[in-house]
């Protein structure tokens, strides 16, 4: 394929993604639009019992920006191996016809490894919720 | 009509670009419009069919048999103020319903209502979804932790962890929507499913829809996974300190959400816009086999009256048990229903994976 | 399955007993549910102290409606009592009338007639199956199911159109006077309560169907909330939640009093003693209930004195003694202890809710090692009503 064409077609492509860009400028700007809206048309009388925050009637014990649990991290980290795993899989997906066996082969082997991984995790009780 | 005002900003001696942009535009408005009524008016059948499923009437006051309580309820939230607590990180608290509500409307970019009817006919389409969906966690986190209020920093927290576990199982879900397809590119996932009711994806891929589904009433935080507003424990989740427009920016957003959850599904696994009549004698010639967007606005309402009905009769999960069921029930399963759709490709099993189906 | 956490993180306890919470250490965090809270049954509080996800000690605060009903009491005639002892448990007033109106009968010597004691039965009979309806819609909404609370209130409704027949009230009815009751019943009553009872009965078909049945629901009860058999006298624990924990206990088969010897009736037991089964001996109480009226409606003498003659209420001075009336009520054992000097006015007046004994000792045993998640659920089992609680 001539140079000059390849290009074009790159263009193309970013020409695609120019109605992208532009609408999640579109959406940023009308959800700042409406907050605004809302500061602009709405009454602004502050008071001191306004403002304290939701603590069911009561003064607050503590700041609420306390240590919470370890878990969240946990499934933070396992989100991200398996979402980098279904990353993998999706050009895979798309040309499965074109690989054949081999590439359901290569690719049953790939999951056996996260299935593994995955046994392993819930084994150790990092899926255990109290 | 692109053309005619094509030739018009021409006449008025725009710049090429410039031109581009004001069509795309245009487009933008033409579908934000529609999406945006859908919305407003998606709350007020929230509340209609709640209300007659609690034998109830619900809201009749505004308006002829209660149309105009949408307006009135933006009116009204529009004039509420908006209070910013103490020690509450104003910018961010801002900021985050914005955040919640800029992925939510940015998605409906890439989605088509009808072949070549689609914004922006990206080839990474389903991709661009995913990764938009992902982005609404970051207005959840940061209103949680912005609000300086420990019901909704947990709120938040929950939502989160619940919000990326079940969005695992919705991409192994979607990866056996590609592999069926051959396509990251939505109009062609659908133009895949050619051939009548029984050819859609629901049918092979049926667990993985039904996974994608539950999946996505988990990924918007509605009941009965509503554990991250669950008022009677965590009053109202992330949101609790939010009024006013605030408020109904996040509210907006998960709506969106929600229309877009609905929409995804009733693209990827009921056909989009092909008709259900397609491919039987007796309606051949008539309008009601060929495609068209009412198909798709018909399957995609279908997903949203079972929100609602999810809504009025389901109890609140608790937040482990959503956990497990994530975890150690969907992934599992999507894992082996991929294995299975891998060996039917292969193996070519008609009608849905028969050689001559193939795209991409 | 059965809720199995792990304790790993669990506070000690210190030699005296009370539990090693180190809020700084940020394992613990304190949230307060209730007053202003929706998940929680009414005016009272709940301090909890959490770890994770994980109840570790829960203190209950009351004191939001007191009103001093008992010290009022003290300061008021006989009959002017009488109008305000139903204040004192506004979904189920019927009792408060009947104890007192028992008490004060026991004391002064008046017996009421027979057919009051049958109209007496059916008011409290009816009173049950409006407060399981409300206990009903609220212990799914407890776990947000909001469709029950809905159709329960509709057939609260309905009920209560009866009552209002019945006594021309239909919160607070003041029907139960010492002596007997103020009326008989209306021109084509009972065929009026025969098509409320079917419509309840269908009603709760669906509740059956749409609550009792579903998976979700039976995941969030079942295991959850269990009491042990063993707790019942320590903590006092009556009614439907000590009859969930398999122990027959039901004051109108134990000691019957106005008619119930002449009902036929068994008590409803359940073994798991958890929130479902507590759920489910309610719904089946409720159904027994309307068996109940159907029996008393049936049996029941259509003519006969309503009232005994009765003093000039005004001058009304009772001898002195003592007596303690109780009876079941929808949540339990309820009492009147009732002392009177010969003068005009009542010496003491207590009041024995169940509601008391259940939310606060009870609770407070019960939270510990719960599911933040699942404590407005087990408030609700224990079926309370907060102006019951502080009188």
């Amino acid at each position: 394929m001539p140079q000059y064409r390849r290009a074009d077609r790159i263009h193309q492509m970013l020409e695609n993604y120019l109605p992208v860009l532009i609408f999640i400028a579109v959406g940023l700007v009308f959800g700042a639009f409406m907050v605004v809206l809302g500061m602009i048309l709405s009454p602004s009388r502050p008071d001191d019992e306004k403002l304290s925050r939701y603590e069911c009637g009561f003064e607050a014990f503590a700041g609420a920006r306390s240590e919470f649990d370890v878990r969240f991290y946990l499934v933070a980290i396992l989100f991200i191996i398996f979402d980098l795993e279904i990353a993998f899989l999706f050009p895979w997906a798309t040309v499965l016809r074109e690989l054949g066996l081999f590439g359901l082969l290569s690719m049953t082997l790939f999951l056996a490894i996260l299935v593994v991984g995955f046994i392993y995790e819930w084994k150790k009780g990092a899926l255990q919720w109290e | 009509m692109v053309e005619s005002i094509l030739s018009l900003l021409t006449l008025l001696g725009f710049p090429d670009w410039l031109q581009s942009v004001i069509i795309i535009m245009l487009k933008i408005v033409v579908i934000l419009i529609p999406l945006l009524t859908a919305v407003a008016y998606f709350t007020l059948a929230e509340r209609k069919v709640i209300a007659y499923m609690h034998v109830r009437i619900g809201p009749n006051r505004v308006g002829p048999r209660g149309l105009l309580q949408p307006i009135a309820d933006a009116v009204k939230l529009m004039f509420k103020e908006i209070i910013i607590p103490h020690g509450a990180d104003k910018a961010l608290f801002l900021f985050a319903p914005v955040l919640s509500m800029a992925p939510a409307l940015a998605a409906w970019a890439v989605i088509p209502f009808e072949a070549e009817m689609v914004l922006a006919q990206v080839d990474a389409s389903l991709l661009y979804i995913l990764a938009l969906t992902s982005m609404g966690v970051y207005g959840v986190i940061i209103a949680g932790w912005a609000s300086n209020s420990k019901y909704a920093l947990l709120g938040a927290m929950r939502s989160a962890a619940q919000i990326v576990s079940y969005e695992i199982a919705m991409g192994f879900a979607l990866v056996g929507v590609l592999m069926a397809a051959g396509s990251i590119n939505l109009g062609e996932i659908v133009m895949g499913q050619q051939g009548g009711f029984w050819h859609w994806y629901w049918l092979p891929l049926f667990p993985l829809f039904v996974i994608y589904f539950i999946s996505g009433v988990a990924e918007t935080n509605r009941a009965p996974f509503d554990v991250a507003e669950g008022e009677s424990e965590i009053v109202a989740g992330f949101h609790v300190d939010y009024s006013g427009m605030a408020f109904a920016v996040f509210f907006l957003a998960e709506y969106a959400n929600m229309i877009l959850v609905a929409m995804l599904a009733a693209l990827m696994f009921l056909g989009g816009w092909l008709s259900p009549f397609e491919g039987i004698g007796i309606f051949a010639d008539s309008w009601l086999a060929a495609p068209s967007i009412l198909w798709l606005l018909v399957k995609t309402s279908l997903f949203m009256f079972l929100y609602l009905w999810f809504r009025a009769t389901f109890p609140r999960y608790r937040y482990d048990q959503i956990m497990r069921l994530g975890w150690k029930v969907f992934i599992p399963i999507t894992i082996v229903w991929i294995l299975v759709i891998g060996v039917a490709i292969v193996a070519e099993v008609g009608p849905w994976f028969a050689a001559g189906v193939a795209h991409g | 399955m059965a809720y199995q956490p792990d304790r790993s993180q669990y506070p000690q306890r210190r030699p005296d007993g009370t539990l090693d919470i180190d809020l700084t250490s940020g394992k613990y965090l304190k949230l307060w549910q209730g007053p202003q809270h929706p998940g929680i049954t009414g005016n009272m509080s709940v301090e909890l102290t959490v770890c994770g996800d994980e109840v570790v000690a829960g203190k209950t605060h009351v004191g939001y409606l007191h009103r001093g009903f008992e010290k009022l009491m003290e300061r008021r005639t006989f009959i002017q009592c009488f109008p305000i002892v139903c204040r004192i448990c506004v979904p189920e007033p019927d009792f408060n009338e009947y104890c007192y109106a028992a008490a004060v009968e026991e004391l002064a010597g008046i017996t009421s007639p027979e057919r009051a004691n049958w109209i007496r039965t059916l008011i409290l009979e009816m009173g049950r199956i409006n407060s399981y309806m409300m206990y009903l819609g609220g212990q799914a909404g407890s776990l947000g199911q909001g469709v029950i609370g809905q159709w329960t209130t509709y057939a609260r409704d309905l009920m209560l159109d009866r009552f209002e027949e019945l006594t021309g009230a239909r919160i607070y009815h003041m029907f139960i006077l010492p002596g007997g009751v103020r009326d008989g019943l209306p021109e084509g009553f009972k065929q009026r309560m025969e098509e409320t009872l079917k419509e309840i009965e269908s009603i709760l078909k669906d509740v059956y169907n749409v609550m009792y049945c579903n998976a979700v629901f039976k995941k969030r009860t079942v295991g959850i909330g269990y009491i042990d058999p063993q707790l019942l006298d320590s903590y006092g624990i009556t009614g439907p939640t000590a009859r969930a924990a398999g122990v027959a206990k039901d004051v109108r088969r134990d000691q019957p009093y106005l008619v119930y010897d002449q009902l036929d009736f068994e008590p409803i037991t359940g073994k798991d003693s958890d929130i479902y089964t507590r759920a489910d001996v309610r719904r089946r109480d409720l159904l027994m209930s309307v068996d109940l009226i159907r029996q008393i409606l049936a049996k029941m003498p259509d003519s006969g004195e309503l009232m005994a003659k009765l003093p000039n209420v005004l001058h009304w001075q009772i001898p002195r003694g003592e007596t303690y009336i109780r009876g079941e009520c929808s949540r339990g054992e309820y009492g009147y202890y009732l002392v009177t000097d010969g003068s005009g006015y009542p010496r003491r007046v207590n009041v024995r809710g169940p509601s008391y004994t259940h939310a606060v000792a009870l609770l407070e045993r019960l939270i510990v090692n719960i599911n933040i998640a699942d404590v407005a659920a087990l408030m609700v089992s224990l079926h309370t009503y907060p102006p019951e609680i502080e009188r």
